[in-house]
C-alpha cells in the first residue's frame, strides 16, 4: 500500500505537475524548441524548490549534491568571489549522487528554517544536518529528480545557464 | 657656369676689416639658437615613424589601448625545486616593476583539467601553476609540449616571459646566472652617448692633427661644423616646429659641414705652397665658392620638393641635408676666411698627392667593358629592386624574428557565437597561411574552445556551451586574459617567421577589424607602409639631382652621371641591406642621407674642375690630375675621416650608435669608392670637350 502511495506521491503527481506547467506555458511552439530551451522550461517550472544564492542578472541552475567534493568546491569557488555573486543568480537544486547516500542531508536542509545557511555550513564548514524527511521535502526532490532525469543530469555540479 | 672666374676681392677685403664683428654675429646667433633652441634627443626612432603611421592613427581614433612588449629569456641548467622557486619569485617581480600590466610565462599559467572520470562527481576545473609542484608542472607541459612550447623548451632549460607594459620598462638587476633582455636605461645611455660623442671628435681631431699636421684645421673645422649644426636644427625648429630629433640626426649635419668645410680648408691650406696668406684665402673662396653653392642648389632643389611630403622623417631627412649645405656654405664664405685669416703655414705641403696621381695613371686607361658591366649589374639591382618592392615587397624587406608575440586587439558589443566564428576562421586562415612559422594562437576564441573541450556537459560549442565557457571564465577569473570591456584580445606567439610578411597579412586581411596593440608591430607595420614612400622619395630626389647636374654643366649626359653617382653607394647598399635582412630604421636613413649629400657634392666639386680645366684647354691627364689634387683629397680626407670616426661609434652599446656608426661607415666607404674609381671613368667617359674638338676638325 505505502509502495503504491509513494508511487503516485513521488513519480505520476510531480510528472503530472510538470507535464501540466509545461502545456500550461504561453510559449506554444515549445516541442519544437531546442533541448536546451525545454530544459530552461523545466527549470523554470520549479524554480521555487531552489535555494537562490547571488543576486546578478543571469541566471544559472545548478544541480548539487551537498555531499559531492566537486559541488563544494564549485559553491566554494563562487562564494569567495564577489563578482560571481553580484554577476549571477544561482538557483541551486539539491540532487542526491545515490552513492553518496546524501538524500537526509538533503532533507535536513529543505526542513530547516534557512536552507541556504544550512547548506552553506554543510558545504563549506563540513557540517553534518540529517534527517528523515516530511512530505515537504520528499516532494521536492521528486519534483527535481524528475526534472534532472528528463533533462539527463549525469554529474554534480551541472549548470544551465539562461 | 664653372668657367668664370668670381671677382671677390672687394668682399674678402670687407670680411677681414670687419672680422670682429663676424665673429660676435656668429656668437650672438649660436647663443640665441641655444637659448631659444633645446630641442629633446630620441635614442629611438619609434615615435618617427608611428607619429606617421595610419595604423596607429586608427587605433587612437578607436581609443584602443596600446602596449609595449618584451621578452624576458631565461636560462637555467635545470627545472628543479630551488630554480623553480627563483624562476616563480622573478615571474612576481616582474608583475611588480613600473608600467608592467601583465607578465605571462608558463609559471603563471592556466591549466584546464579536464576532469573526465566516470564518477557523476565532476567538474571543469582550472588550476594555475602556482598550485601545482615541479614535478606536476613538468607533467602538465609534457603532456601538451606544443602549447607551451612558446613558453618552454622541452629540455625545461630555456623559459620565457612576455611582458606587456605601458611603456619600455627598466629591467633590474637578476639573481639569474644566464639571462637575456634588452637593457635601457636612459642616464646611462646619455652618459654613454656623450663619451662616444667625445670619441668621434677625438678621432677627427687625431685624423686632422695627422693629415694636415697643424691645429687650425680642427679648430676651424669643429667652429664651422657646431655653428652649422646648431644653426640647421635651430632652423628646422623654427620651420617645421618640431622640437624632438633623433640622435642619429645631427650626424647628418656634421659629415655634410665636415667635408663641405674640407673642399674649402684643404684649398686655403694647399694654397699656401705658392701664394701669401692673403692670395690663399681669394684662392680659397673664388675656386670653391662656384661649386659649393651649386652642391647648396642641387640639394635645395632635389630634396626641397620632400619637405613637402606628409611625414616628419623625410622632413627632418631631407632639411637637415638642405639647411646644413647652406648654412655651411655662408658659414665657409664668411666665418672660416675670418678665423682663417689670423693664420699663415710654414708648411703647407700635402704628401699623400701621389697616390691620386696612381689612381688617374691606370683610370685614363680604363676598360669600357668593365664600366659598363658594373653600370648594367646596377641598374639591373636598382631595377629588380623596383619590380620587387612593387610586386612583393614584403619578398624583399625581411624582418625575421624568433619567439616573439603580436598582440591584436579586435573591438566586439557583444560576445556571441558569430563572434566566436569569425575568431575562429582567422586563426584558421592565419595557421593555414603560415602554419610552422607560428605557435598557438591565444584569443577568446582558443580559451572557449578548450574549456569547452574540457567541459563534460556539453558537446559542440552551441550557445549554451559558450555561455557556461565564459562563466568558467568567470569563475576562475581568467577573463582578463583574453578581453576587457569592449576589446578582445589576440596574441600570436611567433616560432621564426619574416614578421614584415605577417604584418602584411594582417593589414590586408578582411575577415575581422584587426587593431594591432603592440608598439613593436605597430612600429614595423608604420615601417613597412612607408617603404614604398621613401624609395618613391628617394628616386625622384636621384631623377632630380641628375637633371639639375645636367643643367648645371650643360651637357645631357651629366643627368647619367649625376643619377648614377648618387644612386650607385645607396643601390649596393641597399643590396647588403636585403641580403642580410637588415631591418629599415632611422639610422639606415641617416646613412643614406648622408651619402647622398656627400655624393652630390663630390659630383659638383669633381665636374666642376674637371670642366674648368677642359675647357681652359688641359687634357684629360692633366684635367684628372687637377681634379684629384682640389676636389678628390679634400673628400677623400673627409671621407677617411668620417669612416673611422663612425667606425668608433660601431663599437658602443647603445644599438642606435652601433647602427649609425656600422651603416653610415658602410655608406661613406661606398660613396667614397664610387668617387675614387667611378666618378673619374663617367667623366673621361662623357667628356664633351673631345666631341667639341672632333666637330671643330670636321
Amino acid at each position: 500500500m505505502k509502495n503504491r502511495y509513494d508511487f503516485i506521491m513521488f513519480k505520476i503527481i510531480p510528472i503530472l505537475l510538470i507535464t501540466t506547467s509545461l502545456y500550461a506555458s504561453p510559449i506554444q511552439n515549445i516541442k519544437q524548441s531546442s533541448s536546451i530551451e525545454r530544459s530552461l522550461h523545466l527549470l523554470k517550472s520549479i524554480q521555487d524548490k531552489g535555494i537562490i544564492l547571488g543576486s546578478g542578472e543571469q541566471i544559472v541552475y545548478v544541480f548539487i549534491d551537498p555531499m559531492c567534493k566537486y559541488s563544494r568546491k564549485f559553491i566554494h569557488n563562487v562564494t569567495s568571489n564577489k563578482k560571481m555573486l553580484k554577476k549571477y543568480k544561482y538557483i541551486l537544486f539539491l540532487y542526491s549522487i545515490p552513492r553518496l547516500k546524501s538524500k537526509n542531508v538533503v532533507l535536513a536542509v529543505y526542513e530547516s528554517t534557512k536552507p541556504l545557511a544550512t547548506l552553506m555550513k554543510i558545504m563549506l564548514d563540513d557540517k553534518y544536518y540529517s534527517s528523515t524527511g516530511n512530505k515537504e521535502g520528499e516532494k521536492n526532490i521528486a519534483m527535481i529528480s524528475t526534472v534532472a532525469k528528463i533533462i539527463h543530469v549525469n554529474k554534480r555540479p551541472f549548470l544551465i545557464i539562461d | 657656369m664653372y668657367y668664370k672666374t668670381p671677382q671677390i676681392k672687394k668682399y674678402l677685403d670687407i670680411l677681414i676689416k670687419n672680422r670682429i664683428a663676424v665673429f660676435l654675429f656668429y656668437l650672438f646667433l649660436l647663443l640665441s639658437s641655444l637659448f631659444l633652441y633645446q630641442p629633446k634627443f630620441l635614442f629611438t626612432d619609434e615615435l618617427f615613424w608611428l607619429k606617421d603611421a595610419m595604423k596607429i592613427q586608427k587605433t587612437q581614433t578607436k581609443k584602443l589601448p596600446v602596449y609595449t612588449l618584451s621578452t624576458l629569456h631565461v636560462t637555467v641548467d635545470e627545472l628543479n625545486k630551488t630554480s623553480r622557486k627563483k624562476l616563480t619569485e622573478l615571474h612576481h617581480k616582474l608583475e611588480h616593476l613600473d608600467g608592467v600590466i601583465s607578465v605571462s610565462s608558463i609559471f603563471n599559467n592556466d591549466f584546464i583539467d579536464s576532469n573526465k572520470n566516470k564518477n557523476s562527481s565532476k567538474m571543469l576545473v582550472v588550476i594555475n601553476a602556482d598550485e601545482l609542484d615541479t614535478m606536476k608542472l613538468k607533467q602538465q607541459i609534457n603532456n601538451n609540449i606544443h602549447e607551451y612550447s612558446h613558453y618552454v623548451n622541452a629540455e625545461f632549460t630555456d623559459f620565457y616571459y612576455f611582458i606587456t607594459a605601458t611603456k619600455q620598462i627598466d629591467m633590474p638587476h637578476l639573481d639569474l646566472n644566464k639571462y637575456d633582455y634588452q637593457l635601457l636605461d636612459q642616464k646611462t645611455q646619455k652618459l654613454h652617448i656623450l663619451i662616444y660623442i667625445f670619441i668621434f671628435w677625438f678621432v677627427v681631431a687625431f685624423l686632422f692633427r695627422v693629415l694636415f699636421k697643424n691645429y687650425i684645421a680642427l679648430l676651424s673645422a669643429t667652429i664651422v661644423v657646431v655653428t652649422t649644426t646648431i644653426l640647421t636644427f635651430t632652423l628646422i625648429m623654427l620651420l617645421t616646429g618640431i622640437k624632438t630629433i633623433h640622435i642619429a640626426m645631427p650626424f647628418i649635419t656634421v659629415s655634410i659641414a665636415l667635408v663641405d668645410f674640407l673642399y674649402f680648408y684643404y684649398r686655403w691650406h694647399v694654397s699656401q705652397n705658392k701664394h701669401n696668406q692673403y692670395n690663399a684665402l681669394l684662392k680659397m673662396l673664388n675656386r670653391s665658392m662656384m661649386p659649393a653653392i651649386w652642391t647648396s642648389v642641387i640639394t635645395l632643389m632635389g630634396l626641397g620638393p620632400l619637405i613637402f611630403i606628409d611625414s616628419d622623417i623625410i622632413k627632418l631627412l631631407s632639411l637637415s641635408i638642405i639647411l646644413s649645405s647652406w648654412i655651411c656654405y655662408i658659414t665657409n664664405m664668411s666665418l672660416l676666411p675670418a678665423i682663417l685669416s689670423y693664420f699663415e703655414l710654414k708648411n703647407a705641403h700635402v704628401s699623400y698627392r701621389k697616390i691620386g696621381y696612381f689612381l688617374i695613371s691606370k683610370e685614363i686607361h680604363y676598360n669600357k667593358k668593365f664600366l659598363f658591366g658594373f653600370l648594367l649589374i646596377t641598374y639591373s639591382i636598382l631595377i629588380l629592386g623596383l619590380f620587387f618592392s612593387n610586386e612583393n615587397s614584403r619578398n624583399i624587406f625581411q624582418l625575421h624574428v624568433k619567439n616573439e608575440q603580436i598582440a591584436l586587439n579586435i573591438p566586439f558589443k557583444k560576445i556571441n557565437l558569430p563572434l566566436i566564428k569569425k575568431i575562429d576562421t582567422f586563426t584558421n586562415d592565419l595557421t593555414h597561411r603560415f602554419e610552422e612559422e607560428l605557435g598557438e594562437t591565444t584569443s577568446l576564441s582558443s580559451i572557449i574552445h578548450t574549456l569547452n573541450n574540457a567541459n563534460t556537459q556539453t558537446t559542440t560549442l552551441d550557445t549554451q556551451a559558450l555561455k557556461q565557457a565564459l562563466f568558467y571564465m568567470d569563475l576562475y577569473n581568467i577573463n582578463d586574459k583574453y578581453f576587457d570591456k569592449d576589446t578582445i584580445k589576440i596574441t600570436i606567439n611567433i616560432f621564426d617567421i619574416n614578421k614584415l610578411e605577417l604584418i602584411n597579412w594582417l593589414q590586408h586581411y578582411k575577415g575581422i577589424d584587426i587593431y594591432f596593440a603592440d608598439k613593436d608591430t605597430l612600429l614595423n607595420s608604420a615601417k613597412y607602409n612607408q617603404l614604398i614612400l621613401l624609395g618613391g622619395s628617394l628616386l625622384s630626389a636621384l631623377i632630380v639631382l641628375g637633371i639639375i647636374t645636367g643643367w648645371i654643366f650643360r651637357c645631357k649626359m651629366m643627368v647619367f652621371l649625376g643619377i648614377t653617382l648618387n644612386a650607385v653607394a645607396i643601390i649596393w647598399f641597399a643590396l647588403f641591406v636585403t641580403v642580410f635582412s637588415v631591418p629599415l630604421s632611422m639610422e639606415i636613413l641617416v646613412a643614406t642621407a648622408i651619402s647622398l649629400g656627400l655624393a652630390s657634392d663630390a659630383t659638383i666639386h669633381f665636374a666642376f674642375k674637371y670642366f674648368r680645366l677642359r675647357y681652359f684647354g688641359r687634357s684629360k691627364k692633366h684635367a684628372l690630375e687637377k681634379m684629384y689634387f682640389y676636389a678628390g683629397m679634400p673628400m677623400a680626407i673627409g671621407s677617411i675621416i668620417l669612416i673611422t670616426a663612425f667606425s668608433s661609434l660601431y663599437f658602443s652599446h647603445i644599438h642606435s650608435l652601433h647602427l649609425i656608426g656600422l651603416y653610415s661607415a658602410i655608406l661613406i666607404l661606398f660613396s667614397l669608392l664610387s668617387d675614387l674609381f667611378l666618378l673619374p671613368v663617367l667623366l673621361l667617359f662623357i667628356d664633351p670637350f673631345m666631341m667639341k674638338k672632333a666637330k671643330t676638325a670636321l
